[in-house]
């Protein structure tokens, strides 16, 4: 709607409006993102009520995430050497000033977007964001209400005016151009991007940054669709790839909230204990934002529950592809109670069964039934773990052939779109049938990996000529398979 | 703008309580389904998963709450957890300041662009620490195309508005949305908690019922409050009085005592008798679907050991996924039947 409109601080808003006032691009409300002006006026804010809760709180009230944004490029939990080679492309970029282009892509939650505007704010770049706008039905000459603009006009629009006109306020001559929000148009007809994206080459006299997350879903992976390697070509675009969050990342990063936390926050929430940081690290998946917001829920004030057992819970979700380490995921078998059981504790127990003898009979300590309760909103993530990590666990063939042969009906069970009325038949005969399979458990400490073989891997459109030469392309299934073992081949022990 | 799309949840609920059903004029609740009447308004009367609930209840008295999705089977009461928080957040200004929309409203590409976009950028005034709230039931009946639009919408809009989301199933909410909210799992209910709402529910309609009816109902509901309740209310309604036959006529479900034993008899490896049962079954005209997710839930409970019930369960799912498939000829039940016996026999050597 009014994306055109640059940043109005000139006017001073009588009533109790936003400052960050969501349709101006200039600054975009990501939690993990930095808008220091807010966050300076918090700290000071804070410092001078340290002693009064309340007004503590109203200042902060507006999106408390904000307040452990990162405020230097020293405090990004991304790899340094990527931080650098970002920072070294809009030195280049902006020395030059031109439109020079940028993709970065990397997993949901690395700090992309952040990274961008740490080192833009470090450098004094104005960042202007393009956010779709609504669509307004204007009347037409003819009385009905149209579309009057294209939506890659009024995109293309907006991106050569935000490249090349400075705003009358803060005569900044740095500029930055970000996307984030492609337009639909776009992933419907990529061709007309590349018409825009020409124009913006030849008129524009700024850099500009696209950010695609990426995900592990069919279609609609615009860093795939939009930007094929021609493209790449054709508009020397650098490519940056974010991996997910390491681990040490991670931990400082919450570290530094921690510490934010302590010394601030201590009214509404606990500080958070070292244990604490270190189950959130395992369990986000390198993941930052998820990992703040889940300490933020876990370190809260008031509940008189124990806090991580809770906290686990509430993250299994994420633990796609969790990167475990030694201690830690012994430690999370020890935490955990009985209602409340992670993806992990919940792997632990089936892989380890424990028979009791009771009356003469023999019975599980955990009934599979009460482990099924906890995943049945996300079936497919436990079997895929369970797949992932069996094996070490058996002892002798024949039982791990019982074992394959149970993860096989579930797998079929769970497949395609059965799903939803047979979760519980595959959940089921995963989880009792791994457990009955084994008798002699492998007693060995064997850490819990995450199911990273598991996903599917869908061809990119300039995969698809490749691959059609050896007849691969036979539908779904022999692709996804090729493709999977291919990996599964190259898969190197020191790739994370 | 959102008052249509909250006033189908929010039935005149000037008294926050539904526990003092006495108080409020008859004529409101008296053609309420029971279902709507016994919602809950507030948390402490919100049935299990106490830990989750208790946090949230911080939130609703602090503020400040995230983005969060709720994920669990159905009717375990997410909806109801949102809409309290909802009620806690924000009180008064709760018609103004929630936009709910669920699975039967539009929630397209355009939806999420323009209606809860417009509604973010509204302005509402609210006390500090509250947000606008946009609850989004059925969550994962969104298309990709529709949550990836909201995921970015879900940031700008952070300083004033804060999304719920309810899901059966949170593997079919995109990681990106995931990230941004914190995932909260419910899990099913247990049939105590059933019953004891049950029987307090009972207890206000001055129902007559037996220990036994009241059990019936809660192993029809399996797990889903909300079933129990609204099989409870017909029951009321047609019988009056909550027995075992009158429930099971009202559900119309193979009983489960006949499933029980022609269970016990496959176990025994008699398929005669077993067969003979279920051929009672298809000629009272239940649907061969229907009376393999029966066999299903007794077998959940079936007094048998782990690896017999096991290898029970398997021939079930196999055959319910062939009936799914849309086989569903007696045959198929009969060859499960036999299977069933043979996996009974088995199980010495198989396991």
């Amino acid at each position: 709607m009014s994306n055109l409109k640059k940043d109005k601080k000139w006017f001073k808003p009588t009533f109790d409006f936003d400052e960050n006032e969501p349709p101006k691009p200039k600054k975009p409300l990501r939690e993990t993102s930095k808008t220091p002006q807010t966050s300076s006026v918090d700290r000071k804010a804070s410092i001078s009520t340290t002693n009064n809760n309340i007004n503590f709180l109203q200042v902060n009230h507006k999106n408390w995430m904000k307040n452990f944004d990162p405020v230097s490029p020293e405090d990004l939990a991304v790899h340094i050497k990527k931080v650098q080679e970002v920072e070294e492309w809009l030195k280049a970029a902006c020395i030059h000033n031109r439109s020079d282009m940028l993709l970065l892509t990397g997993p949901v939650g690395c700090g992309k977007t952040t990274t961008i505007h740490t080192i833009a704010k470090k450098y004094n770049v104005k960042v202007t964001e393009w956010i779709t706008p609504l669509d307004i039905e204007l009347p037409s000459d003819n009385g009905e209400f149209e579309f009057r603009e294209k939506q890659s006009t009024k995109f293309l629009d907006f991106i050569i005016n935000a490249a090349n006109f400075t705003s009358l306020l803060d005569n900044n001559q740095n500029k930055l151009v970000l996307v984030e929000d492609f337009p639909n148009t776009f992933l419907r007809t990529p061709s007309e991007f590349t018409d825009v994206l020409q124009q913006y080459k030849h008129r524009a006299k700024s850099p500009i940054v696209f950010i695609c997350s990426e995900s592990h879903t069919e279609g609609r992976n615009t860093s795939i669709s939009l930007f094929t390697p021609s493209v790449k070509d054709q508009f020397q675009m650098h490519h940056i790839v974010f991996n997910g969050v390491s681990m040490t990342g991670l931990r400082s990063a919450l570290k530094r909230v921690s510490e934010i936390i302590s010394k601030k926050y201590t009214s509404v929430y606990n500080v958070p204990t070292a244990d604490m940081i270190e189950c959130v690290v395992n369990s986000s998946a390198g993941d930052v934002r998820s990992a703040v917001l889940n300490l933020h829920f876990a370190c809260l004030r008031g509940s008189n529950c124990n806090l991580e057992t809770s906290m686990i819970l509430e993250k299994e979700s994420k633990s796609k592809a969790p990167k475990k380490k030694k201690q830690a995921s012994s430690k999370f078998l020890s935490l955990g109670k009985d209602q409340t059981v992670s993806i992990l504790h919940g792997v632990g127990r089936v892989l380890n069964p424990k028979v009791i003898v009771e009356n003469g009979t023999q019975r599980l300590t955990h009934a599979p039934r009460d482990v099924i309760e906890q995943f049945l909103s996300n079936p497919n993530s436990f079997v895929n773990f369970l797949e992932e990590n069996y094996l070490p666990h058996f002892s002798s063939a024949d039982q791990a052939d019982k074992a394959a042969s149970v993860l096989s009906d579930a797998d079929y069970m769970l497949a395609e779109w059965r799903e939803k009325m047979c979760q519980e038949y595959g959940l089921y005969t995963a989880v009792a049938g791994l457990m009955l399979a084994n008798k002699n458990p492998v007693s060995a400490w064997n850490p819990v990996r995450g199911p990273k073989n598991m996903k599917i891997q869908y061809p990119t459109p300039q995969e698809f000529p490749a691959l059609d030469q050896n007849f691969l392309y036979k539908g779904k299934v022999l692709i996804t398979d090729y493709q999977t073992y291919c990996k599964i081949i190259g898969n190197k022990p020191d790739v994370m | 703008m959102s008052d249509d799309d909250v006033t189908i949840m929010e039935v005149d609920e000037a008294v926050p309580k539904p526990t003092k059903s006495t108080a409020k004029p008859a004529k409101s609740t008296a053609h309420l389904p029971w279902i709507e009447k016994y919602r809950p308004q507030v948390f402490t009367d919100i049935v299990g998963n106490e830990d989750t609930v208790s946090r949230l209840a911080v939130f609703a008295r602090t503020g400040n709450a995230p983005n969060i999705i709720i994920a669990g089977p159905p009717g375990v009461g997410k909806t109801t957890t949102i809409l309290c928080l909802a009620r806690a957040l924000l009180g008064a200004s709760f018609k103004d300041a929630v936009l709910e929309l669920n699975a039967s409203n539009d929630r397209g590409i355009d939806v999420v662009r323009n209606k809860i976009k417009m509604f973010a950028q509204q302005k509402v005034t609210l006390p500090a620490g509250r947000h606008k709230i946009v609850i989004l039931d059925e969550a994962d009946s969104m298309t990709e195309g529709a949550q990836q639009a909201l995921r970015r919408t879900m940031e700008l809009y952070s300083s004033t508005t804060r999304f719920a989301l309810a899901a059966n199933n949170s593997e079919k909410i995109i990681e990106p949305i995931q990230s941004r909210c914190a995932v909260l799992r419910y899990s099913r209910l247990t049939d105590a908690q059933i019953l004891a709402k049950v029987i307090e529910v009972c207890e206000k309609e001055q129902l007559s019922y037996t220990e036994e009816g009241v059990s019936a109902v809660v192993f029809t509901a399996q797990g889903d409050l909300r079933a129990a309740l609204n099989n409870l209310q017909a029951t009321a309604q047609g019988f009056g009085h909550v027995s075992p036959e009158h429930v099971f006529r009202v559900c119309d479900e193979p009983h489960p005592m006949l499933v029980r034993s022609m269970l016990d008899a496959c176990v025994k490896q008699d398929i005669h008798a077993a067969y003979k049962i279920i051929a009672k079954l298809c000629k009272l005209g239940y649907a061969t679907e229907d009376i393999v997710s029966n066999i299903f839930r007794v077998c959940k409970t079936l007094d048998a050991p782990e690896d017999t019930r096991l290898a029970l369960i398997r021939e079930i799912g196999l055959t319910h996924m062939r009936v799914a498939d849309g086989l569903s000829s007696p045959l198929q039940l009969a060859g499960l039947l036999a299977r069933m016996c043979r996996a009974a026999a088995a199980r010495d050597t198989h396991w």
